[in-house]
């Protein structure tokens, strides 16, 4: 018995050395699907959606909706607790970043702000901002969704 | 094999590499940097995995780089490797003590083994704890950044895509080697060290945690490193608490034998004398031979 555990544990010591020596799958992958382990400690993260509460009373907003003159720029400072946040464009030409206090901004084309399919803006940063500025001649109008 | 008789010579090469692992791993943050900020950039914005992010997401290349170069310049924190000196730092305290009234004779070394034991014990648990919540804070902040596609994925690839996977590899083959040396040293200084339950079995969890933190920087795709090296740190961080809070409550008890040793001899010899030849028993480390 003690010989046949012997052996088995220098099959699994070799292995796990070859494991460590070929380092499999240490080459490519998908950076937008890690998988697996990433995956799972991403499920343990807080999410929160930024919701209309979030920025009611501050300048440019009106019930979930962030109304731009032509030409005009709004900054609005998000909360620390929302991670993600919704936003389509439902008339104008807005230009949208999203820029926070360790990492560079992130730029949104308006076709990536379509109310028809709305993507999921991450939060990621400390202190970030949202700048819509209103680059067309109409008003530009953004909602929360 | 041969007759047990101690061979201090073996007895002070395992310690001394010991001494050598827990060092490599204080200093092994020190000897492997990433390259600089703007280098990393660079290379994030050249990589494939790059350009298929930008055409999946349709993101211009200027914006892209508009992104990281806002970005703060951080380095990947390579904290497994550092966090395996907890363990080794154990082993370190835990052989001296061993070995201490076998070179030195316990007439010296008896009553200070409970204090080093709990002082010990002490700043390596403060240290784990430390440890623990640093790197489950990076492993947090790294997954998040990674998920957050595209711009987050982006920095992350910036800051902490460059893992140095190399230099993890030949310090944890170093440490590894060096922490199965001296199991092999302890064995030659005198076979009666294998009994040492406590011993053995720090032994093979630095050499275990070791291997798992050279498993964890391997099997996994390299922009991945820095958070499985993250997981390694937690990991070890765990291990060496546990482990410190043995060596604190092992260092109780030898201080309270001592003591009452002490009460018993009406403040005379607090120990016995090693024995001559040098063939105490090494056993389950410390607060041990303290009582005739």
């Amino acid at each position: 018995m003690k010989k046949v555990v012997l052996v088995l544990a220098m099959v699994v010591l070799v292995g796990a050395i070859a494991l460590v020596m070929l380092r499999p799958g240490s080459s490519g992958g998908d950076v937008a699907r890690p998988g697996g382990l990433v995956e799972v400690i991403g499920g343990m993260l807080p999410a929160r959606d930024l919701v209309p509460a979030d920025v009611s009373g501050k300048p440019c907003w009106n019930q979930g909706t962030l109304e731009v003159p032509p030409g005009g720029t709004c900054v609005t400072p998000l909360p620390d607790a929302a991670t993600r946040m919704r936003l389509c464009t439902t008339q104008g030409l807005p230009d949208v970043r999203v820029q926070g206090a360790s990492y560079g901004p992130q730029r949104f084309k308006p076709a990536q702000l379509d109310c028809s399919d709305p993507g999921s803006i991450s939060l990621y940063d400390d202190g970030s901002r949202l700048l819509v500025a209103c680059l067309g001649t109409a008003v530009c109008r953004l909602k929360l969704v | 094999m041969v007759a047990d008789s101690l061979r201090k010579p073996f007895l002070v090469a395992a310690v001394a590499a010991v001494l050598v692992a827990f060092l490599s791993c204080l200093g092994s943050s020190l000897v492997s940097a990433p390259p600089p900020f703007a280098d990393r950039v660079q290379q994030t914005m050249s990589s494939p995995q790059t350009a298929e992010l930008l055409d999946r997401f349709d993101i211009d290349v200027d914006d892209a780089r508009d992104s990281l170069n806002g970005t703060k310049p951080e380095s990947p924190p390579g904290m497994g490797i550092p966090a395996l000196a907890l363990i080794e730092g154990l082993l370190l305290l835990v052989l001296v003590i061993t070995a201490a009234p076998l070179l030195i004779g316990e007439r010296v070394t008896g009553a200070l083994t409970g204090a080093v034991s709990i002082i010990g014990g002490l700043v390596v648990l403060l240290a784990a704890v430390a440890t623990a919540i640093v790197s489950f804070a990076a492993l947090m902040l790294m997954v998040s950044l990674l998920l957050s596609v595209p711009f987050g994925t982006m920095a992350y690839l910036a800051i902490f895509g460059s893992f140095d996977t190399g230099g993890a590899a030949l310090f944890t083959s170093l440490v590894l080697g060096l922490t199965l040396a001296s199991l092999v040293l302890l064995v030659f200084a005198q076979q009666r060290f294998v009994k040492g339950k406590g011993l053995m079995l720090l032994i093979a969890t630095a050499a275990l945690l070791t291997f798992v933190t050279a498993l964890l920087h391997s099997i996994v795709p390299s922009f991945l490193a820095s958070i499985t090296d993250a997981v390694a740190a937690l990991v070890i961080a765990i291990v060496s608490a546990i482990w410190a809070l043995l060596v604190f409550i092992w260092g109780i008890v030898a201080a309270v034998r001592v003591l009452r040793l002490g009460r018993q001899a009406g403040g005379g010899s607090l120990t016995r004398e090693a024995p001559s030849g040098g063939t105490s028993t090494p056993e389950a480390p410390p607060g041990r031979r303290t009582r005739d």
